[in-house]
């Protein structure tokens, strides 16, 4: 592997291992999830790296220092890990284009493969009946919400409907998040 | 090609001939206990909403990191994307997305609105299926290698994890699924459809933290422990 290539590589690496996002607002970090804020003020737009979450509190390292803070706080979407536009071939805002993978399921395999629908009905046969799929989640302590459960409608992105395309409802907080 | 006898209505028939254009491309992975598991994650989201929907849940034998939800309740995870995940709370989230697709109709809507544009052009009236199922088969091709608009694929995560959460799982694990996704890199060819068919995760993050996820009630972390060990001892049949 010549000079060139293992600095590509090392970017590459460099770029797959740190978790860069970055501060929406100027804020503080927290000792721990639900903790006491400590420490001088993050400016907005400050990078911080993700070292570990904790339901909806993330641990960061940010300059010199390291700390909790909420995954609200953060912008995932301007960090420069992961996919970008130029990645995925996306073009612009909202459109989408097909990609020729080289390996995986691609679109090419979808749109050329045999359909099967032998396999469809073979689907079937692994459903359970309403009584096994009580049981099932008594055994994993899945214990459903009698009450209202929605999020506000409010998107980030400009639209001309809103996305679920009813009407806003307030969203359901009772600040639970300490573990 | 001829259609399962068990299709009954139009949006079924138009599910089940996707949904096998989809296991053309992939088929059903050989593991009983995985597809029964998978199942009954599905089935208990599926038990605290009203879509009416027969839902028929199944893992693909593919290492792609993808998933896909056909009309009339057919939804489908590689398990590519199952060996992305930590947790049952993870794969509720997945699932739950790809429900919140057939829910809301996405990519049926779709498929009608080509029928009318289809219509349109051969001067016929649209009141009736006018394709046949091979054109109809590739048309479903073209839709999931395509993918849908960006508001559609926020709709699936904003109605996905209202409807886990209130199936009784954890919301924050959409946090942990979105967040790995975004680790992965760019360039990892199991993961290009997918990333080429969805808004990137940190933008559906910022998206549900924006629309207040971390507000949503939460289980207790026992019964989050304990299902995420049942999902560990499946993980091991792959």
């Amino acid at each position: 592997m010549n000079f060139r290539a293992l600095i590509v590589v090392g970017a590459l690496i460099a770029c797959a291992t740190a978790s860069g996002q970055t501060f929406k607002e100027e804020g503080r970090l927290f000792d721990k999830p639900s903790g006491t804020a400590q420490g001088a003020s993050i400016s907005a737009g400050t990078r911080a790296n993700v070292i570990e979450r904790q339901g909806f509190w993330i641990f960061i390292q940010v300059g010199g220092r390291s700390g909790w803070i909420k995954a609200s706080a953060l912008s995932f979407s301007s960090g420069g890990s992961g996919p970008t536009a130029i990645d995925t071939g996306r073009l612009g805002s909202g459109n989408i284009v097909s990609t020729s993978a080289a390996r995986g399921l691609s679109a090419k395999d979808l749109l050329t493969g045999t359909p099967r629908i032998d396999e469809v009905v073979k689907m079937a046969q692994f459903s359970s009946d309403a009584a096994a799929v009580r049981q099932f989640a008594s055994e994993g302590l899945v214990v459903a919400i009698s009450k209202d459960v929605s999020l506000s409608a409010k998107p980030l992105a400009e639209d001309k409907r809103s996305a679920s395309g009813h009407s806003p409802k307030a969203s359901t907080k009772n600040g639970a998040d300490d573990w | 090609m001829t259609s399962s006898v068990t299709a009954q209505t139009d949006e079924e028939k138009v599910g089940e001939v996707a949904a096998g254009r989809i296991l053309g491309a992939a088929p059903l992975v050989d593991v009983a206990i995985a597809q029964r598991y998978l199942n009954l994650v599905g089935q208990t989201i599926a038990q605290s909403q009203d879509g009416g929907y027969k839902w028929r849940f199944g893992v693909l034998k593919t290492d792609s990191v993808n998933a896909f939800a056909t009309p009339g309740g057919f939804v489908m995870v590689t398990v590519g994307l199952v060996k992305q995940l930590q947790s049952e709370d993870e794969l509720a989230f997945v699932l739950a997305h790809e429900m919140a697709h057939v829910l809301r109709r996405h990519h049926y809507r779709v498929v009608l609105r080509q029928r009318l544009a289809e219509a349109a052009a051969k001067n016929l009236q649209a009141a009736t299926d006018g394709s046949t199922n091979s054109a109809l088969s590739q048309a479903s091709a073209e839709i999931y290698a395509r993918g849908l608009d960006k508001t559609s694929e926020f709709e699936a995560d904003k109605l996905g994890v209202e409807l886990m959460t209130r199936a009784g799982y954890d919301p924050a694990a959409s946090i942990g699924v979105l967040e790995r996704l975004q680790r992965i890199k760019g360039d990892d060819p199991r993961t290009e459809l997918l990333f080429s068919t969805h808004p990137s995760p940190g933008e559906r993050l910022d998206q549900l933290l924006q629309i207040g996820v971390d507000g949503l009630p939460r289980p207790t972390s026992d019964g989050v422990g304990k299902r995420a060990a049942r999902f560990q001892q499946i993980l091991k049949h792959f």
